[in-house]
Protein backbone atom coordinates (compact mmCIF):
# COMPACT_ATOMS: atom_id res chain seq x y z
CA UNK A 1 0.00 0.00 0.00
CA UNK A 2 1.43 3.29 -0.61
CA UNK A 3 2.06 5.24 2.16
CA UNK A 4 0.52 8.77 2.62
CA UNK A 5 3.39 11.93 2.43
CA UNK A 6 2.16 13.74 5.75
CA UNK A 7 1.84 17.83 5.63
CA UNK A 8 5.24 19.32 5.25
CA UNK A 9 4.58 22.91 5.23
CA UNK A 10 5.26 24.05 8.42
CA UNK A 11 6.45 28.16 9.30
CA UNK A 12 9.48 26.88 11.29
CA UNK A 13 9.39 22.91 12.57
CA UNK A 14 7.62 23.42 15.04
CA UNK A 15 4.77 20.84 14.73
CA UNK A 16 1.64 20.84 14.37
CA UNK A 17 0.39 23.19 17.05
CA UNK A 18 2.51 26.05 14.53
CA UNK A 19 2.15 24.65 11.19
CA UNK A 20 0.21 26.69 8.56
CA UNK A 21 -2.62 24.82 7.36
CA UNK A 22 -2.00 23.05 4.13
CA UNK A 23 -4.34 22.94 1.24
CA UNK A 24 -4.25 20.44 -1.89
CA UNK A 25 -5.86 21.74 -4.88
CA UNK A 26 -6.45 19.18 -7.88
CA UNK A 27 -6.54 20.93 -11.51
CA UNK A 28 -8.96 19.52 -14.24
CA UNK A 29 -7.23 20.32 -17.59
CA UNK A 30 -10.27 20.44 -20.56
CA UNK A 31 -12.10 23.62 -19.93
CA UNK A 32 -10.23 24.61 -16.68
CA UNK A 33 -6.78 25.47 -17.52
CA UNK A 34 -5.66 28.17 -20.04
CA UNK A 35 -3.78 25.04 -21.88
CA UNK A 36 -6.61 22.83 -22.10
CA UNK A 37 -8.93 22.17 -24.92
CA UNK A 38 -10.69 24.28 -24.94
CA UNK A 39 -8.60 26.53 -23.28
CA UNK A 40 -9.94 27.92 -19.61
CA UNK A 41 -9.54 30.54 -17.60
CA UNK A 42 -7.02 29.26 -14.99
CA UNK A 43 -3.58 30.25 -15.93
CA UNK A 44 -0.39 28.99 -15.63
CA UNK A 45 0.95 32.32 -13.00
CA UNK A 46 -2.39 31.17 -10.88
CA UNK A 47 -1.34 27.62 -10.92
CA UNK A 48 2.37 28.88 -10.14
CA UNK A 49 1.49 31.17 -7.24
CA UNK A 50 -0.45 28.73 -5.66
CA UNK A 51 2.29 26.09 -5.57
CA UNK A 52 4.78 28.90 -3.94
CA UNK A 53 2.17 29.50 -1.45
CA UNK A 54 2.01 25.77 -0.17
CA UNK A 55 -0.84 24.48 -1.81
CA UNK A 56 -0.10 20.36 -2.97
CA UNK A 57 -1.01 20.80 -6.75
CA UNK A 58 -1.40 18.37 -9.23
CA UNK A 59 -3.90 17.49 -12.21
CA UNK A 60 -7.34 15.50 -12.03
CA UNK A 61 -8.19 14.67 -15.95
CA UNK A 62 -9.44 12.17 -18.58
CA UNK A 63 -6.57 13.23 -20.45
CA UNK A 64 -3.84 10.33 -20.36
CA UNK A 65 -1.66 10.69 -17.23
CA UNK A 66 1.37 10.81 -19.74
CA UNK A 67 -0.39 13.64 -21.00
CA UNK A 68 -1.09 15.49 -18.06
CA UNK A 69 2.53 14.95 -17.13
CA UNK A 70 3.47 16.44 -20.45
CA UNK A 71 1.36 19.05 -20.14
CA UNK A 72 3.46 19.85 -16.76
CA UNK A 73 6.87 19.55 -18.11
CA UNK A 74 5.87 22.26 -20.90
CA UNK A 75 4.41 24.73 -18.65
CA UNK A 76 7.36 23.74 -16.19
CA UNK A 77 5.67 23.13 -12.81
CA UNK A 78 6.43 20.22 -10.94
CA UNK A 79 3.56 19.02 -9.37
CA UNK A 80 2.54 16.43 -7.03
CA UNK A 81 0.13 14.08 -8.56
CA UNK A 82 -0.94 13.82 -11.75
CA UNK A 83 -4.13 10.85 -12.03
CA UNK A 84 -7.23 9.94 -14.41
CA UNK A 85 -10.74 11.47 -13.14
CA UNK A 86 -11.71 8.42 -11.69
CA UNK A 87 -8.90 7.89 -9.53
CA UNK A 88 -9.17 11.11 -7.49
CA UNK A 89 -9.90 9.42 -4.35
CA UNK A 90 -6.47 8.15 -4.38
CA UNK A 91 -5.14 11.85 -3.98
CA UNK A 92 -6.44 12.34 -0.93
CA UNK A 93 -5.23 8.27 0.39
CA UNK A 94 -2.01 9.67 -0.88
CA UNK A 95 -1.81 13.07 0.65
CA UNK A 96 -2.46 14.50 3.84
CA UNK A 97 -3.72 17.96 4.12
CA UNK A 98 -6.42 20.73 5.75
CA UNK A 99 -8.70 21.08 2.68
CA UNK A 100 -9.06 19.20 -0.20
CA UNK A 101 -10.27 21.05 -3.94
CA UNK A 102 -10.94 20.06 -7.38
CA UNK A 103 -11.60 22.58 -9.35
CA UNK A 104 -13.28 21.55 -12.98
CA UNK A 105 -15.75 22.75 -15.37
CA UNK A 106 -18.23 20.15 -16.05
CA UNK A 107 -20.92 17.47 -13.41
CA UNK A 108 -18.22 14.69 -14.07
CA UNK A 109 -15.67 16.83 -12.58
CA UNK A 110 -18.31 17.52 -9.03
CA UNK A 111 -19.36 14.17 -9.30
CA UNK A 112 -15.75 12.47 -8.74
CA UNK A 113 -15.10 15.44 -6.36
CA UNK A 114 -17.84 14.73 -4.29
CA UNK A 115 -17.48 10.39 -4.40
CA UNK A 116 -13.62 11.43 -3.68
CA UNK A 117 -14.53 13.81 -0.68
CA UNK A 118 -13.76 16.69 -2.33
CA UNK A 119 -14.96 20.53 -1.97
CA UNK A 120 -15.86 21.16 -5.52
CA UNK A 121 -15.09 24.81 -7.29
CA UNK A 122 -16.74 25.47 -10.59
CA UNK A 123 -14.05 26.98 -12.72
CA UNK A 124 -17.51 29.02 -14.57
CA UNK A 125 -19.25 30.30 -11.35
CA UNK A 126 -16.65 30.15 -8.44
CA UNK A 127 -15.58 33.21 -6.62
CA UNK A 128 -11.76 33.61 -7.02
CA UNK A 129 -9.56 32.25 -4.48
CA UNK A 130 -6.67 34.83 -2.68
CA UNK A 131 -3.67 32.25 -4.69
CA UNK A 132 -5.65 33.62 -8.40
CA UNK A 133 -5.30 37.37 -7.89
CA UNK A 134 -2.75 39.27 -9.07
CA UNK A 135 0.26 40.58 -6.73
CA UNK A 136 0.63 44.23 -8.84
CA UNK A 137 -3.48 45.10 -8.58
CA UNK A 138 -5.10 42.16 -6.45
CA UNK A 139 -7.28 41.46 -9.13
CA UNK A 140 -8.19 38.05 -10.95
CA UNK A 141 -6.93 38.09 -14.74
CA UNK A 142 -8.38 34.97 -16.13
CA UNK A 143 -6.95 33.51 -19.08
CA UNK A 144 -7.82 35.04 -22.81
CA UNK A 145 -10.79 33.02 -23.30
CA UNK A 146 -12.61 33.82 -20.45
CA UNK A 147 -15.27 32.02 -18.28
CA UNK A 148 -17.76 32.09 -20.83
CA UNK A 149 -18.12 28.13 -21.66
CA UNK B 1 -36.64 20.24 -57.88
CA UNK B 2 -37.32 16.78 -57.05
CA UNK B 3 -34.79 14.95 -54.18
CA UNK B 4 -36.36 11.46 -54.75
CA UNK B 5 -34.29 8.60 -55.87
CA UNK B 6 -36.33 5.56 -57.19
CA UNK B 7 -33.78 2.48 -55.83
CA UNK B 8 -32.95 4.34 -52.66
CA UNK B 9 -33.16 3.09 -49.76
CA UNK B 10 -31.73 -0.86 -50.92
CA UNK B 11 -33.03 -2.54 -48.02
CA UNK B 12 -34.29 -5.74 -49.61
CA UNK B 13 -32.79 -9.09 -49.99
CA UNK B 14 -32.18 -10.53 -53.63
CA UNK B 15 -32.00 -7.27 -55.24
CA UNK B 16 -28.67 -8.56 -57.61
CA UNK B 17 -26.28 -6.31 -59.33
CA UNK B 18 -26.59 -2.89 -58.81
CA UNK B 19 -28.64 -1.32 -61.29
CA UNK B 20 -25.79 1.18 -61.88
CA UNK B 21 -22.61 -0.89 -61.20
CA UNK B 22 -19.53 0.99 -62.73
CA UNK B 23 -21.76 3.68 -63.94
CA UNK B 24 -21.15 6.29 -61.45
CA UNK B 25 -17.94 7.86 -59.97
CA UNK B 26 -16.28 9.36 -57.13
CA UNK B 27 -14.56 12.39 -58.35
CA UNK B 28 -13.73 14.76 -55.74
CA UNK B 29 -13.36 15.45 -51.89
CA UNK B 30 -12.78 17.94 -49.31
CA UNK B 31 -12.61 18.44 -45.70
CA UNK B 32 -12.76 21.06 -43.30
CA UNK B 33 -9.94 21.59 -40.51
CA UNK B 34 -11.28 20.00 -37.24
CA UNK B 35 -11.63 21.35 -33.44
CA UNK B 36 -13.12 20.28 -30.84
CA UNK B 37 -16.06 22.96 -30.40
CA UNK B 38 -16.70 25.90 -32.21
CA UNK B 39 -15.23 28.76 -29.83
CA UNK B 40 -18.16 30.84 -30.18
CA UNK B 41 -16.07 34.00 -31.41
CA UNK B 42 -13.54 32.77 -34.42
CA UNK B 43 -16.40 33.26 -37.16
CA UNK B 44 -14.25 31.82 -40.15
CA UNK B 45 -14.28 28.36 -38.01
CA UNK B 46 -18.35 28.06 -37.16
CA UNK B 47 -19.66 24.51 -38.47
CA UNK B 48 -20.97 26.46 -41.11
CA UNK B 49 -17.56 27.84 -42.28
CA UNK B 50 -15.95 24.69 -42.48
CA UNK B 51 -18.82 22.90 -43.87
CA UNK B 52 -18.51 25.57 -47.08
CA UNK B 53 -14.78 25.13 -47.33
CA UNK B 54 -15.24 21.29 -47.25
CA UNK B 55 -17.64 21.88 -50.33
CA UNK B 56 -15.02 24.83 -51.57
CA UNK B 57 -12.05 22.04 -51.21
CA UNK B 58 -13.91 18.96 -53.21
CA UNK B 59 -14.93 20.86 -56.13
CA UNK B 60 -11.08 21.93 -56.67
CA UNK B 61 -9.94 18.52 -55.47
CA UNK B 62 -12.24 17.28 -58.62
CA UNK B 63 -10.91 20.01 -60.84
CA UNK B 64 -14.38 21.75 -61.24
CA UNK B 65 -16.19 25.07 -61.08
CA UNK B 66 -19.09 25.70 -58.70
CA UNK B 67 -21.10 26.22 -61.99
CA UNK B 68 -20.23 22.69 -63.19
CA UNK B 69 -21.98 21.74 -59.97
CA UNK B 70 -25.92 20.31 -60.91
CA UNK B 71 -26.99 18.47 -57.79
CA UNK B 72 -26.82 19.26 -53.89
CA UNK B 73 -27.19 16.81 -51.41
CA UNK B 74 -26.92 17.55 -47.41
CA UNK B 75 -28.35 16.51 -44.24
CA UNK B 76 -29.89 19.48 -42.19
CA UNK B 77 -29.89 17.36 -38.83
CA UNK B 78 -29.12 18.87 -35.78
CA UNK B 79 -25.19 18.46 -35.13
CA UNK B 80 -24.37 16.78 -31.76
CA UNK B 81 -27.74 17.23 -29.86
CA UNK B 82 -30.84 16.86 -30.78
CA UNK B 83 -32.02 19.30 -28.16
CA UNK B 84 -32.70 22.63 -29.63
CA UNK B 85 -30.61 25.51 -28.16
CA UNK B 86 -33.44 27.43 -26.73
CA UNK B 87 -34.85 24.52 -24.92
CA UNK B 88 -31.44 24.69 -22.70
CA UNK B 89 -32.72 27.49 -20.75
CA UNK B 90 -29.96 29.48 -22.17
CA UNK B 91 -29.89 30.59 -25.72
CA UNK B 92 -27.07 31.19 -27.14
CA UNK B 93 -26.70 35.24 -28.43
CA UNK B 94 -26.34 35.66 -32.19
CA UNK B 95 -24.89 37.73 -34.55
CA UNK B 96 -25.16 39.40 -37.30
CA UNK B 97 -26.50 37.23 -40.61
CA UNK B 98 -25.71 34.61 -41.67
CA UNK B 99 -25.05 33.64 -37.94
CA UNK B 100 -28.51 35.46 -37.12
CA UNK B 101 -29.87 32.26 -35.88
CA UNK B 102 -28.86 28.00 -35.28
CA UNK B 103 -28.49 27.76 -39.14
CA UNK B 104 -24.62 28.08 -39.66
CA UNK B 105 -23.90 27.18 -35.72
CA UNK B 106 -25.28 23.98 -34.61
CA UNK B 107 -26.78 22.75 -37.52
CA UNK B 108 -26.64 24.01 -41.87
CA UNK B 109 -29.37 24.00 -43.85
CA UNK B 110 -29.20 23.65 -47.89
CA UNK B 111 -30.59 27.38 -48.14
CA UNK B 112 -28.20 27.95 -45.90
CA UNK B 113 -25.01 26.73 -47.86
CA UNK B 114 -26.20 27.44 -50.92
CA UNK B 115 -26.66 31.19 -49.62
CA UNK B 116 -23.06 30.83 -47.95
CA UNK B 117 -21.21 30.02 -51.52
CA UNK B 118 -22.59 32.54 -53.42
CA UNK B 119 -21.61 34.85 -50.62
CA UNK B 120 -18.19 33.57 -50.83
CA UNK B 121 -17.77 33.68 -54.44
CA UNK B 122 -18.58 30.50 -55.41
CA UNK B 123 -22.59 30.13 -56.58
CA UNK B 124 -23.86 26.73 -57.31
CA UNK B 125 -25.63 28.72 -59.95
CA UNK B 126 -26.74 25.93 -61.94
CA UNK B 127 -28.48 23.89 -59.48
CA UNK B 128 -31.27 20.68 -60.91
CA UNK B 129 -31.48 18.81 -57.80
CA UNK B 130 -31.28 19.51 -54.02
CA UNK B 131 -31.78 16.88 -51.35
CA UNK B 132 -31.89 18.27 -48.14
CA UNK B 133 -32.84 15.16 -46.17
CA UNK B 134 -31.73 14.33 -42.85
CA UNK B 135 -29.44 11.01 -43.09
CA UNK B 136 -26.64 10.23 -41.90
CA UNK B 137 -23.46 9.79 -44.21
CA UNK B 138 -23.84 6.19 -44.37
CA UNK B 139 -27.37 6.81 -46.26
CA UNK B 140 -26.33 9.83 -47.56
CA UNK B 141 -23.82 8.64 -49.94
CA UNK B 142 -25.70 5.66 -51.03
CA UNK B 143 -28.31 7.99 -51.94
CA UNK B 144 -25.62 10.16 -54.06
CA UNK B 145 -24.69 7.36 -55.73
CA UNK B 146 -28.28 6.64 -56.80
CA UNK B 147 -29.50 9.89 -57.87
CA UNK B 148 -25.88 10.50 -60.18
CA UNK B 149 -27.22 6.91 -61.46
CA UNK B 150 -30.74 7.58 -61.98
CA UNK B 151 -29.74 10.77 -64.18
CA UNK B 152 -31.51 13.35 -61.53
CA UNK B 153 -28.40 14.75 -61.44
CA UNK B 154 -24.91 14.92 -64.07
CA UNK B 155 -22.50 16.29 -60.87
CA UNK B 156 -23.38 16.07 -57.68
CA UNK B 157 -21.92 17.71 -54.20
CA UNK B 158 -22.87 15.62 -51.46
CA UNK B 159 -21.79 17.52 -48.01
CA UNK B 160 -21.93 16.09 -44.50
CA UNK B 161 -20.79 17.40 -41.07
CA UNK B 162 -20.45 16.36 -37.30
CA UNK B 163 -20.79 19.57 -34.75
CA UNK B 164 -20.21 19.99 -31.24
CA UNK B 165 -21.94 21.95 -29.50
CA UNK B 166 -21.23 22.65 -25.58
CA UNK B 167 -22.16 20.97 -22.79
CA UNK B 168 -22.09 16.97 -22.20
CA UNK B 169 -22.83 15.38 -25.62
CA UNK B 170 -26.20 14.18 -26.60
CA UNK B 171 -27.22 13.68 -22.81
CA UNK B 172 -30.14 16.38 -22.97
CA UNK B 173 -33.72 14.43 -23.43
CA UNK B 174 -35.71 17.46 -23.48
CA UNK B 175 -38.24 18.03 -20.64
CA UNK B 176 -39.44 14.48 -21.75
CA UNK B 177 -38.88 11.54 -23.63
CA UNK B 178 -41.73 11.37 -25.80
CA UNK B 179 -43.31 8.97 -27.66
CA UNK B 180 -41.17 5.16 -28.02
CA UNK B 181 -38.27 7.22 -26.58
CA UNK B 182 -39.61 7.32 -22.88
CA UNK B 183 -39.06 3.41 -22.76
CA UNK B 184 -35.80 3.69 -24.51
CA UNK B 185 -34.09 6.81 -23.77
CA UNK B 186 -35.75 8.10 -20.14
CA UNK B 187 -32.08 9.19 -18.68
CA UNK B 188 -30.87 10.59 -22.48
CA UNK B 189 -29.55 9.45 -25.46
CA UNK B 190 -26.60 7.64 -23.86
CA UNK B 191 -29.18 4.73 -22.98
CA UNK B 192 -30.21 3.46 -26.21
CA UNK B 193 -27.22 4.42 -27.50
CA UNK B 194 -24.05 3.22 -25.35
CA UNK B 195 -26.12 0.95 -23.32
CA UNK B 196 -27.18 -0.79 -26.07
CA UNK B 197 -23.92 -1.27 -27.45
CA UNK B 198 -22.58 -2.53 -24.00
CA UNK B 199 -25.18 -4.98 -23.43
CA UNK B 200 -24.59 -6.94 -26.90
CA UNK B 201 -20.93 -6.42 -26.24
CA UNK B 202 -20.81 -8.81 -22.95
CA UNK B 203 -23.28 -11.00 -25.38
CA UNK B 204 -20.56 -11.08 -27.95
CA UNK B 205 -17.69 -11.69 -24.82
CA UNK B 206 -20.32 -14.64 -23.23
CA UNK B 207 -20.85 -16.35 -26.39
CA UNK B 208 -17.55 -16.25 -27.83
CA UNK B 209 -15.16 -15.90 -24.79
CA UNK B 210 -12.73 -13.07 -24.27
CA UNK B 211 -13.26 -9.45 -22.44
CA UNK B 212 -12.93 -5.64 -23.18
CA UNK B 213 -9.51 -5.94 -22.88
CA UNK B 214 -9.24 -7.60 -25.76
CA UNK B 215 -10.44 -4.64 -28.17
CA UNK B 216 -7.29 -2.84 -26.65
CA UNK B 217 -4.96 -3.55 -29.79
CA UNK B 218 -7.91 -2.77 -32.03
CA UNK B 219 -8.48 0.91 -30.36
CA UNK B 220 -4.58 1.48 -29.39
CA UNK B 221 -4.30 0.70 -33.56
CA UNK B 222 -7.39 2.96 -34.13
CA UNK B 223 -5.50 6.02 -32.47
CA UNK B 224 -2.26 5.45 -34.26
CA UNK B 225 -4.20 5.13 -37.52
CA UNK B 226 -5.45 8.53 -36.61
CA UNK B 227 -2.08 9.94 -35.78
CA UNK B 228 -1.36 9.10 -38.95
CA UNK B 229 -4.03 11.06 -40.58
CA UNK B 230 -2.81 14.71 -40.60
CA UNK B 231 -6.20 16.60 -40.35
CA UNK B 232 -7.98 14.14 -37.72
CA UNK B 233 -8.23 15.53 -34.41
CA UNK B 234 -5.73 13.69 -32.57
CA UNK B 235 -3.06 14.71 -35.23
CA UNK B 236 -3.67 17.86 -34.74
CA UNK B 237 -4.68 18.88 -31.46
CA UNK B 238 -3.40 15.73 -28.94
CA UNK B 239 -1.02 14.31 -30.88
CA UNK B 240 0.37 11.69 -28.63
CA UNK B 241 -0.31 7.93 -29.02
CA UNK B 242 -2.30 6.52 -25.56
CA UNK B 243 -0.80 2.89 -24.82
CA UNK B 244 -2.22 -0.04 -23.11
CA UNK B 245 -2.21 0.78 -19.50
CA UNK B 246 -3.90 4.20 -20.45
CA UNK B 247 -6.82 1.77 -22.27
CA UNK B 248 -7.42 -0.51 -18.99
CA UNK B 249 -7.28 1.90 -16.66
CA UNK B 250 -9.53 3.87 -18.75
CA UNK B 251 -12.58 5.35 -17.23
CA UNK B 252 -16.07 3.46 -18.05
CA UNK B 253 -18.47 5.71 -18.69
CA UNK B 254 -21.40 2.63 -19.25
CA UNK B 255 -19.17 -0.58 -18.63
CA UNK B 256 -17.97 -2.35 -20.62
CA UNK B 257 -18.00 1.36 -22.63
CA UNK B 258 -15.08 3.03 -21.67
CA UNK B 259 -13.58 6.96 -22.46
CA UNK B 260 -11.21 5.35 -24.96
CA UNK B 261 -14.28 3.05 -26.18
CA UNK B 262 -16.25 6.33 -27.09
CA UNK B 263 -15.63 8.80 -30.01
CA UNK B 264 -14.71 12.27 -29.22
CA UNK B 265 -17.54 14.93 -30.82
CA UNK B 266 -15.63 17.49 -32.92
CA UNK B 267 -16.36 20.08 -35.20
CA UNK B 268 -16.40 19.29 -38.64
CA UNK B 269 -17.46 18.92 -42.36
CA UNK B 270 -16.95 16.77 -45.18
CA UNK B 271 -17.91 16.72 -48.82
CA UNK B 272 -18.12 14.31 -52.12
CA UNK B 273 -18.73 14.78 -55.38
CA UNK B 274 -20.57 11.81 -57.70
CA UNK B 275 -20.60 11.74 -61.07
CA UNK B 276 -21.01 9.23 -64.08
CA UNK B 277 -18.51 7.06 -64.98
CA UNK B 278 -18.74 8.76 -68.78
CA UNK B 279 -17.69 11.85 -67.60
CA UNK B 280 -15.31 10.63 -64.40
CA UNK B 281 -13.28 9.68 -67.64
CA UNK B 282 -11.76 12.86 -68.51
CA UNK B 283 -11.40 14.91 -65.08
CA UNK B 284 -8.72 15.64 -62.73
CA UNK B 285 -8.88 12.95 -60.90
CA UNK B 286 -8.72 8.90 -61.35
CA UNK B 287 -12.07 7.70 -60.94
CA UNK B 288 -13.46 5.56 -58.25
CA UNK B 289 -16.41 3.92 -59.68
CA UNK B 290 -19.10 2.90 -57.10
CA UNK B 291 -20.11 -0.70 -56.89
CA UNK B 292 -23.03 -1.25 -54.95
CA UNK B 293 -24.58 0.40 -51.89
CA UNK B 294 -27.08 -0.97 -49.34
CA UNK B 295 -28.94 0.47 -46.66
CA UNK B 296 -30.51 -1.27 -43.29
CA UNK B 297 -33.34 -0.09 -40.64
CA UNK B 298 -33.99 -2.55 -38.43
CA UNK B 299 -36.51 -2.37 -36.18
CA UNK B 300 -35.89 -3.82 -33.04
CA UNK B 301 -37.98 -6.55 -30.50
CA UNK B 302 -37.70 -4.90 -27.28
CA UNK B 303 -36.30 -1.57 -26.20
CA UNK B 304 -32.46 -2.98 -26.94
CA UNK B 305 -31.50 -5.29 -29.64
CA UNK B 306 -29.38 -8.50 -29.10
CA UNK B 307 -26.75 -10.11 -30.46
CA UNK B 308 -28.13 -12.49 -32.76
CA UNK B 309 -29.97 -8.91 -33.80
CA UNK B 310 -27.06 -7.52 -34.79
CA UNK B 311 -25.36 -10.31 -36.41
CA UNK B 312 -28.25 -10.79 -38.49
CA UNK B 313 -28.34 -7.19 -39.18
CA UNK B 314 -24.48 -7.09 -40.31
CA UNK B 315 -24.60 -10.18 -42.45
CA UNK B 316 -27.40 -9.45 -44.29
CA UNK B 317 -25.73 -5.97 -45.14
CA UNK B 318 -22.56 -7.52 -46.17
CA UNK B 319 -24.37 -10.09 -48.29
CA UNK B 320 -26.47 -7.28 -49.94
CA UNK B 321 -23.07 -5.04 -50.45
CA UNK B 322 -21.15 -7.77 -52.21
CA UNK B 323 -24.17 -8.85 -54.07
CA UNK B 324 -24.63 -5.51 -55.51
CA UNK B 325 -20.84 -4.85 -56.53
CA UNK B 326 -20.57 -8.70 -58.02
CA UNK B 327 -18.34 -9.22 -55.38
CA UNK B 328 -17.14 -11.45 -52.71
CA UNK B 329 -15.00 -11.02 -49.31
CA UNK B 330 -12.11 -11.88 -51.05
CA UNK B 331 -12.57 -9.42 -53.36
CA UNK B 332 -12.47 -6.47 -50.62
CA UNK B 333 -9.30 -4.89 -50.00
CA UNK B 334 -9.78 -1.87 -48.07
CA UNK B 335 -11.97 -2.14 -44.93
CA UNK B 336 -13.88 1.15 -42.99
CA UNK B 337 -16.33 0.45 -41.06
CA UNK B 338 -18.25 2.21 -38.08
CA UNK B 339 -16.30 2.27 -35.14
CA UNK B 340 -18.47 5.12 -33.12
CA UNK B 341 -17.75 2.68 -29.97
CA UNK B 342 -15.07 0.27 -30.17
CA UNK B 343 -17.85 -2.32 -29.04
CA UNK B 344 -19.27 -2.81 -32.06
CA UNK B 345 -16.82 -2.84 -35.19
CA UNK B 346 -16.18 -6.38 -34.32
CA UNK B 347 -19.82 -7.06 -35.54
CA UNK B 348 -19.11 -5.52 -38.86
CA UNK B 349 -15.21 -7.30 -39.46
CA UNK B 350 -16.87 -10.72 -39.14
CA UNK B 351 -20.47 -9.84 -41.16
CA UNK B 352 -18.13 -9.02 -44.00
CA UNK B 353 -15.60 -12.10 -43.34
CA UNK B 354 -13.11 -9.17 -44.65
CA UNK B 355 -9.61 -11.44 -44.75
CA UNK B 356 -11.89 -14.48 -43.44
CA UNK B 357 -12.73 -13.59 -39.81
CA UNK B 358 -15.56 -15.38 -39.26
CA UNK B 359 -18.28 -14.93 -36.31
CA UNK B 360 -16.34 -14.80 -32.69
CA UNK B 361 -12.64 -14.59 -34.16
CA UNK B 362 -12.62 -10.91 -33.96
CA UNK B 363 -10.47 -10.57 -30.81
CA UNK B 364 -7.97 -13.15 -32.47
CA UNK B 365 -7.91 -11.31 -35.79
CA UNK B 366 -7.29 -7.96 -33.18
CA UNK B 367 -4.19 -9.25 -31.34
CA UNK B 368 -2.38 -9.74 -34.99
CA UNK B 369 -0.78 -7.16 -37.00
CA UNK B 370 -3.56 -5.16 -38.24
CA UNK B 371 -1.22 -2.18 -38.51
CA UNK B 372 -1.14 -0.30 -41.80
CA UNK B 373 2.23 -2.03 -42.81
CA UNK B 374 1.02 -5.44 -41.93
CA UNK B 375 -1.06 -8.11 -44.06
CA UNK B 376 -4.27 -6.93 -42.27
CA UNK B 377 -5.05 -3.07 -42.07
CA UNK B 378 -7.94 -3.28 -40.52
CA UNK B 379 -10.12 0.45 -40.61
CA UNK B 380 -6.89 2.11 -42.09
CA UNK B 381 -8.38 5.26 -41.59
CA UNK B 382 -8.38 5.50 -37.81
CA UNK B 383 -12.15 6.44 -37.91
CA UNK B 384 -14.13 7.72 -35.46
CA UNK B 385 -11.47 6.76 -32.52
CA UNK B 386 -8.93 7.99 -34.53
CA UNK B 387 -9.92 11.16 -35.81
CA UNK B 388 -12.41 12.38 -33.79
CA UNK B 389 -16.38 12.20 -34.31
CA UNK B 390 -16.51 12.70 -38.07
CA UNK B 391 -17.77 9.76 -39.23
CA UNK B 392 -16.12 10.87 -42.49
CA UNK B 393 -12.31 9.90 -41.96
CA UNK B 394 -13.72 6.04 -43.34
CA UNK B 395 -14.11 7.75 -46.64
CA UNK B 396 -11.22 10.13 -47.42
CA UNK B 397 -8.90 7.38 -45.97
CA UNK B 398 -10.69 5.01 -48.48
CA UNK B 399 -10.99 7.38 -51.79
CA UNK B 400 -6.91 8.07 -50.97
CA UNK B 401 -5.73 4.52 -50.51
CA UNK B 402 -7.48 3.57 -53.52
CA UNK B 403 -5.80 6.24 -55.09
CA UNK B 404 -2.74 5.70 -53.85
CA UNK B 405 -2.91 8.99 -51.64
CA UNK B 406 -3.15 7.76 -47.99
CA UNK B 407 0.67 8.82 -46.90
CA UNK B 408 1.59 7.21 -43.81
CA UNK B 409 -1.03 5.00 -43.76
CA UNK B 410 -0.64 4.15 -47.31
CA UNK B 411 -1.43 0.16 -46.91
CA UNK B 412 0.98 -2.26 -48.92
CA UNK B 413 -1.40 -5.04 -49.52
CA UNK B 414 -3.89 -4.50 -52.78
CA UNK B 415 -6.17 -1.54 -52.83
CA UNK B 416 -8.69 -1.85 -55.33
CA UNK B 417 -11.65 -1.77 -53.62
CA UNK B 418 -12.79 -0.30 -50.44
CA UNK B 419 -16.08 -0.62 -48.45
CA UNK B 420 -17.03 1.93 -45.71
CA UNK B 421 -20.23 2.73 -44.12
CA UNK B 422 -21.89 3.55 -41.17
CA UNK B 423 -23.71 3.99 -37.85
CA UNK B 424 -24.89 0.96 -36.15
CA UNK B 425 -25.74 -2.69 -37.02
CA UNK B 426 -29.63 -1.68 -37.04
CA UNK B 427 -29.90 1.48 -39.14
CA UNK B 428 -26.69 1.91 -41.47
CA UNK B 429 -25.79 2.74 -45.14
CA UNK B 430 -22.41 1.25 -46.68
CA UNK B 431 -21.17 1.71 -50.14
CA UNK B 432 -18.21 -0.15 -52.21
CA UNK B 433 -16.16 1.43 -54.14
CA UNK B 434 -13.32 0.52 -56.72
CA UNK B 435 -10.70 1.35 -58.71
CA UNK B 436 -12.32 -1.14 -62.03
CA UNK B 437 -15.79 -0.44 -62.84
CA UNK B 438 -16.46 -4.34 -62.11
CA UNK B 439 -14.70 -6.45 -60.32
Amino acid sequence: MEQRIPVTSSEDGAGEAGRRPVGLISFDIDGTLTTGHGPGPITREMVERAKEWGYIIGSCSDRPVGDQKNMWETWGIEVSFTVLKHMLDSVKSRFEADSYVHIGDTDVDYHFARVSGFDFLQVQTMDPEPWMLSPEDGQCHWGPEGRTR
Amino acid sequence: MTSSAGGFPRYAEGMGLWEHRGKVAVVGYGYSEIDRRWDGVSMDRTLGAFQLAAMQNAIEDAGLTAADIDGFMCSEAMAGDSWAQEDRGDPRPYFDPPYDSEDGLSLTSADWLIAGMAREGTPLSNLQYIDRNQLAIGQETGKAAQVVGDGQANVLLMTYNMGNVPGRYKLEEGDYSEGARKWSAPWGWMTSAMMQHAFVFMQYCTKYGGSHDDLAPFVLNQRRNGLLTPWGYYAQHEPYQITLEDYLTQRYICWPNGLLDSDRPVNHAFAMIFTTAERAKDMKQKPIYVLSHVQASHPTKSTMATLEDHEAFTDSLARRLYEGAGARPEDLDIFNPYDGFATFTQSYLEGFQWHGVKRGEAFDFYAGDIRVEGPHPFNSSGGNLGCGRTRTAMYTDSIEQLRGTAGARQVTVRAETAAMGQVTPGGNGHIFLSVHPQI
